[in-house]
């Protein structure tokens, strides 16, 4: 349910809870049309939502907000510009690669680390 | 000179740009975060079963490392590419073996059209002074990992050495020649 406030000065409150629920059968809806209805709070409700707003406000400006940390930031591919990579090049790894051996697998270290 | 050997592997220390990380420098006292064990790691839930913190309990893995990203990815102005650094710990050739292969992989860094076998997982770096390696050291290309751009300014405080553009062009030429397979 929605509580719909069409006007500030007359306040309408549509009830929060069923009939049958047995919260309201201790008439819970008045207590909060009474809330709703009073002048008084109505103001500190709304000094206590600017108060909330400002502090914020003030820490975002301060930086002591901590902001959403992504890891993985956006990369736009429409910002990209192509690196010139040299054919060349790429033909003389691709025509290397089919025949070199690899023999990194006959060094051996004592360091700790995993081979 | 043969025409294995590089004329010159690293900068002298007043043409070091202290300022910029490129491919090729070389980093002092990095954690290896590739060293971790995925294995023993703790994930920390909420409630709502969601993944909110992790532990891991062991020591930590420290050594030099060298920057394997090309220079132009990770250019500070280059704002739209630059997401990650990768970098490559560097070992010890002492604790390698055997003394005859060793050698040989010191003579690997070279590569051409009449090469038939090489150490292609490693980059041989020379002793330098500035490098507590006196027997040599190897970037492990296997072993590469990739910080967040966040990283880049503590990386850059633990730059030391930076390698000569001959000697750049020799690692990134291994290192795609250690990714491609064509078999």
């Amino acid at each position: 349910m929605t509580l719909l406030r069409s006007d500030i000065d007359v306040p309408k409150v549509v009830p929060l809870f069923e009939t049958d629920n047995p919260i309201s059968f201790f008439g819970l809806n008045n207590v909060v049309n009474a809330i709703l209805n009073n002048i008084r709070f109505e103001q500190l409700l709304k000094e206590y939502m600017e108060a909330v707003i400002y502090s914020e406000y003030l820490k975002l400006l301060s930086g002591s907000v901590i902001k959403v940390d992504d890891p993985f930031d956006s990369i736009y591919i429409a910002d990209l510009s192509p690196d010139k990579i040299n054919t060349e090049t790429i033909k003389r790894i691709v025509s290397i690669g089919k025949k070199i051996e690899d023999h990194s697998e006959q060094i051996l270290f004592n360091d700790g680390l995993d081979d | 000179m043969t025409d294995w050997m590089i004329s010159y592997m690293y900068l002298e220390k007043q043409d070091i740009d202290y300022s910029l990380l490129r491919q090729g420098d070389i980093l002092e006292g990095i954690q290896i975060l590739g060293a971790i064990n995925l294995g023993a790691i703790t994930i920390g839930t909420n409630i709502k079963g969601e993944k909110i913190s992790w532990s891991y309990t062991a020591k930590p893995v420290f050594s030099h490392a060298i920057v394997l990203s090309h220079s132009c990815e990770i250019d500070k102005s280059n704002k739209v590419k630059l997401t990650s650094i990768i970098l490559s710990p560097i070992r010890d050739l002492n604790n390698a073996s055997p003394e005859e292969k060793i050698e040989e992989l010191k003579r690997s860094n070279y590569i051409d059209e009449n090469t038939d076998y090489s150490y292609l997982k490693y980059f041989y770096l020379e002793p330098h002074e500035l490098l507590p390696f006196k027997g040599g050291a190897v970037a492990d290309l296997a072993k590469c990992f990739s910080v967040r751009k966040n990283s880049y300014d503590i990386l850059l405080s633990h730059k030391i050495l930076q390698m000569s553009p001959e000697a750049v062009r020799y690692l990134s030429f291994k290192t795609a020649l250690y990714f491609h397979r064509d078999k």
